[in-house]
């Protein structure tokens, strides 16, 4: 299993769950929960694996999105997040499961006690750059 | 003089290259308004009974013809087979006299009459809330794309989706689908953001057609008012103009969920089964963001102004770009008209649809120049648009196919006018890597909505200007809810996370690079400098351009200072009369737009400013570029053609200038360059000739300022921009001098350093 560790920008919002459901006509709804969405004059983007999500409404308290695919994920497709004047992020969300249900997406690491990088932003130290470490 | 009709024509639509070439000018004369262009597809009812037909006889010399529409000719017979102008037509309308200023009567009352508004003293003000709901379409625009890469000298292209739809189920089926958690497991409740929008009264039902719904046009009202008399407006019998203000995207509605009562479905998530419950919303929390103009808007009234704020939270809450917002501005100014014609409304026959300012900030400053844009092509309720205002804007179409860019033209608008911050922490400048330049990026800045522009504009780039403290309620933390980013950030006065801990006004100021962690950035404004700031500019231009308060001018054209002495860079191309020498946006190096030959030396080129500095250009234009001055030939001539060499009614030669700075990476290194750009400037009058070289244009151009060190995060945003300079024509006349009446050339000696080219565009001259 990989892991996705990260120096977050304190801008960048943060992922914790996506879910896929069919939106009728081939459409996919994906509903994304997470925090530190903001509503900026500059929009929030997403796109799984090479999909952009359309349609992206952000809830009002921060805390993820709705949007809209035009055709179903594939599997291990990876979500990524953030603003239309930044690079999107790749998310520790993976697309598994498909078919005719419904499909979920999780983090990689669901099961662990809790990633120390979710607390970035209580830091004093968190940076303006981002980089991107895998470890296996 | 003869100042015939040949000569009105020959102004302001001169004759080209050749006999059959006319060449629309800039020039508009004081006396005349242009209704319809030579070859423009101005539709024939614009042309009313009493306009003025001047007919220039192509190639024959000095014949033409005078008729008056109604009289003498009727407005098709201007019309050729394309459905365009003909060629030899122009058609003027007398302008509205000035109006002087009126001397107040009583201690804060004046009366209102015709197009006369006191200058002083301040009138009262009444505000008030307007709601109503109007059957239009609801347009999401999303789902941005990447049409064309950039390259090392070209920018990306970009397009993104609009989906209008006007039916309930339209909304049901174009929101995705959410779910909330509720006590019981295995149950979710189920809503979309459409049917959210149903239930808070953001939408409601048709009452004539239960499948479709309607939006609620909202705003906050603010109009002058009668002494004694606070819910009329002042006596008389004068119509007023109008602002409509349209906020941006921000923190908008939240909602809670809970059981409509419905009819429950089921969804397997194997190996679980949840029911699902169709949920109904209340609204939890809501930011009037619409409110957060109204000391602008008082300030407006008390200048004679009506202006009403509307609020485009339906579109923040549905993700909506762009167009929705538009659509609620002309929505609403539909509405006044619609009360305009009450009998018994306070606003019946007062109202003046033919002048009207759009004001827009952030998003709201793309959607008011697609508004204008769409007012152009209406062919019923079209409304006089004298000025479209964008403070700090997105410019999302700025990347967009060409057809699809909005760029404000005299079709659009009387005048355009961008006010923008050097700290914007929020259209900041910022760029993905792959768009390689500020001026390539998807969400761009106001530098390239000015860039675009040709409509009579200015644009005032405040250093030390974030983006969010124009709004009072985006910066107060009691319009947001306890917990939420919103409100920290609204704590902070901050655009952005990432600016919060250089901005917090509750941190003590300094001025030392780099910045201690204790303190804030002492150049950044406050939010009553930024209040202040858009009563002067914002509130100068509306006098300006719907008031004809022409004492407001100085301020955008270099010769007044703002009161708080907080600096800022100009450009502009205003005047009662404008002509380009050249804009060097077209593929022809070798002439000018005025139709004259050009010719350069090898230094000098033709090319987009950006690719100079993709950094830290923010700028999308063609301009001329002079390198390190090198071999004989070090001059760059532009050549006028006969009937654009009298200059004789201007007064000024203006250009937007700047250099490259080989260093911005911190102030001291900003401060170190070579600055000013250094030129030298000669007309020649087919005898004289006379320049006038940097010691005489730098004095005359005292508010020029170095690019502001801006960094934000790891990011340097510092942007290195045009400002425009002026050189009065007088410098270049008296003993020796040139003739004004028979100016043949204009010619120009660059003295740029290695690595660090000048850029000069908008060559013109005007009347100021």
């Amino acid at each position: 299993m990989s892991q996705v560790n990260r120096v977050r920008d304190p801008d960048q919002p943060i992922v914790t769950e996506a879910n896929f459901y069919p939106g009728g006509e081939g459409r996919v709804h994906v509903h994304v929960v997470g925090r530190n969405f903001v509503e900026r004059g500059i929009p929030v983007e997403a796109r799984v694996g090479a999909q952009v999500v359309g349609r992206l409404v952000l809830r009002g308290d921060g805390r993820g999105f709705a949007g809209t695919l035009e055709r179903g994920p594939r599997e291990g497709d990876r979500l990524y997040v953030g603003y239309a004047d930044s690079e999107l992020q790749p998310t520790d969300v993976v697309v598994r499961g498909g078919g005719s249900g419904a499909m979920l997406a999780r983090r990689e690491d669901a099961d662990a006690e809790g990633d120390e990088n979710e607390n970035a932003e209580d830091d004093e130290d968190a940076e303006g750059g981002t980089h991107t470490n895998e470890t296996q | 003089m003869n100042w015939g009709p040949d000569r009105v024509f020959d102004q302001i639509a001169r004759l080209g290259a050749t006999p059959a070439e006319v060449v629309l000018d800039e020039v508009e004369d004081e006396n005349w308004t242009v209704v319809a262009a030579p070859q423009s597809a101005t539709p024939p009812q614009d042309v009313i009974d009493g306009d003025l037909v001047i007919e220039r006889a192509l190639g024959e010399g000095r014949l033409v013809s005078l008729r008056v529409v109604g009289r003498d000719v009727g407005p098709h017979e201007l019309y050729g087979s394309d459905g365009l102008v003909r060629a030899e037509v122009l058609v003027l309308r007398p302008a509205r006299a000035a109006a002087p200023p009126t001397r107040a009567r009583g201690a804060a009352e004046s009366d209102l009459v015709g197009d006369q508004v006191a200058v002083a003293p301040p009138l009262p003000t009444h505000c008030f809330e307007l709601a109503t709901y109007r059957s239009m379409d609801f347009t999401v625009d999303s789902a941005r794309t990447e049409v064309t890469a950039a390259t090392a000298t070209s920018p990306p292209v970009f397009s993104f989706t609009s989906t209008r739809f006007r039916t309930i189920a339209g909304l049901d089926s174009n929101f995705a689908t959410e779910f909330q958690a509720t006590a019981t497991a295995l149950e979710l409740l189920t809503f979309t953001r459409g049917r959210q929008l149903l239930d808070t009264g953001y939408l409601r039902v048709d009452p004539t057609n239960a499948a479709r719904f309607q939006v609620r046009v909202r705003g906050l009202v603010c109009h002058p008012s009668r002494a004694g008399y606070r819910e009329q407006l002042p006596a008389g019998t004068g119509k007023l103009p109008i602002a409509i203000l349209v906020h941006g995207n921000h923190a908008s509605l939240e909602f809670t969920v809970a059981d409509s009562g419905g009819p429950r479905t089921s969804l397997g998530i194997p190996p679980i089964r949840f029911t699902l419950i169709p949920g109904r919303s209340t609204i939890l929390h809501d930011v009037p963001s619409y409110r957060g103009y109204r000391y602008l808007q008082e300030h407006l009234a008390q200048m004679g102004i009506v202006s009403v704020s509307i609020d485009t939270n339906a579109a923040n809450a549905s993700g909506s770009l762009v167009a929705l917002r538009a659509d609620l501005v002309l929505e609403m100014l539909d509405h006044l008209k619609t009360l305009d014609g009450t009998t018994g409304h306070a606003f019946h026959n007062r109202l003046d649809f033919s002048r009207v300012a759009l004001v827009g900030h952030s998003r709201g400053g793309d959607a008011v120049a697609m508004a204008a844009d769409r007012n152009r092509t209406r062919t019923r309720n079209k409304h006089g648009i004298c000025a479209v205002v964008a403070i700090a804007p997105t410019d999302l179409t700025g990347m967009l196919a060409t057809a699809s860019r909005l760029e404000m033209t005299r079709d659009h608008t009387a005048s355009f006018l961008c006010v923008y911050g050097s700290h914007d922490g929020d259209v900041s400048g910022r760029f993905v890597a792959a768009e390689r330049s500020p001026g390539w990026g998807f969400t761009g800045t106001g530098f390239r909505h000015y860039d675009r522009a040709t409509a009579p504009r200015a644009m005032v780039f405040i250093h030390g200007a974030t983006h969010n403290r124009f709004n009072t309620i985006w910066i107060d933390p009691a319009a947001h809810r306890v917990g939420t980013g919103a409100r920290r950030l609204a704590e902070a006065q901050a655009d952005s996370s990432v600016d919060e801990a250089a901005v917090d006004p509750r941190k003590p100021p300094s001025t030392a690079f780099p910045l201690p962690a204790a303190n804030r950035d002492a150049r950044v404004l406050a939010d009553t400098a930024h209040r202040t700031l858009a009563r002067e500019y914002v509130g100068g231009w509306l006098a300006l351009w719907l008031l004809r308060q022409t004492a407001e001018q100085p301020r955008f054209v270099g010769a007044q200072a703002n009161t708080l002495g907080a600096l800022v860079a100009l450009q502009w191309k205003l005047g009662s009369k404008r002509r380009s020498v050249d804009n060097f946006d077209d593929s022809d190096p070798t002439r000018n737009v005025a139709g004259g030959a050009t010719t350069r030396p090898p230094f000098v080129r033709e090319r987009l400013i950006e690719l100079a500095d993709l950094a830290h250009t923010p700028h999308h234009d063609r301009t001329l570029e002079a390198e390190l001055p090198t071999g004989a030939s070090r001059i760059y001539r532009s050549e006028l053609p006969t009937g654009a060499r009298d200059w004789s009614r201007f007064t000024t030669l203006t250009f937007r200038i700047s250099k490259r700075f080989p260093d911005v990476s911190t102030p001291t290194a900003i401060a170190a360059a070579t600055f000013p750009p250094t030129l030298q400037i000669t007309l020649f009058d087919g005898t004289n000739r006379r320049s006038v070289d940097q010691s005489v244009i730098a004095p005359l151009n005292p508010l020029t300022v170095r690019p502001y060190h801006r960094l934000r995060g790891a990011d340097n945003l510092t942007k290195v921009h045009l400002q425009t300079w002026q050189v009065p024509l007088s410098q270049f006349t008296g003993t020796g001098g040139v003739s004004l009446s028979t100016i043949r050339a204009v010619e120009i000696g660059f003295d740029a350093g290695a690595g660090e080219p000048i850029h000069l565009d908008t060559l013109s001259v005007v009347r100021i």
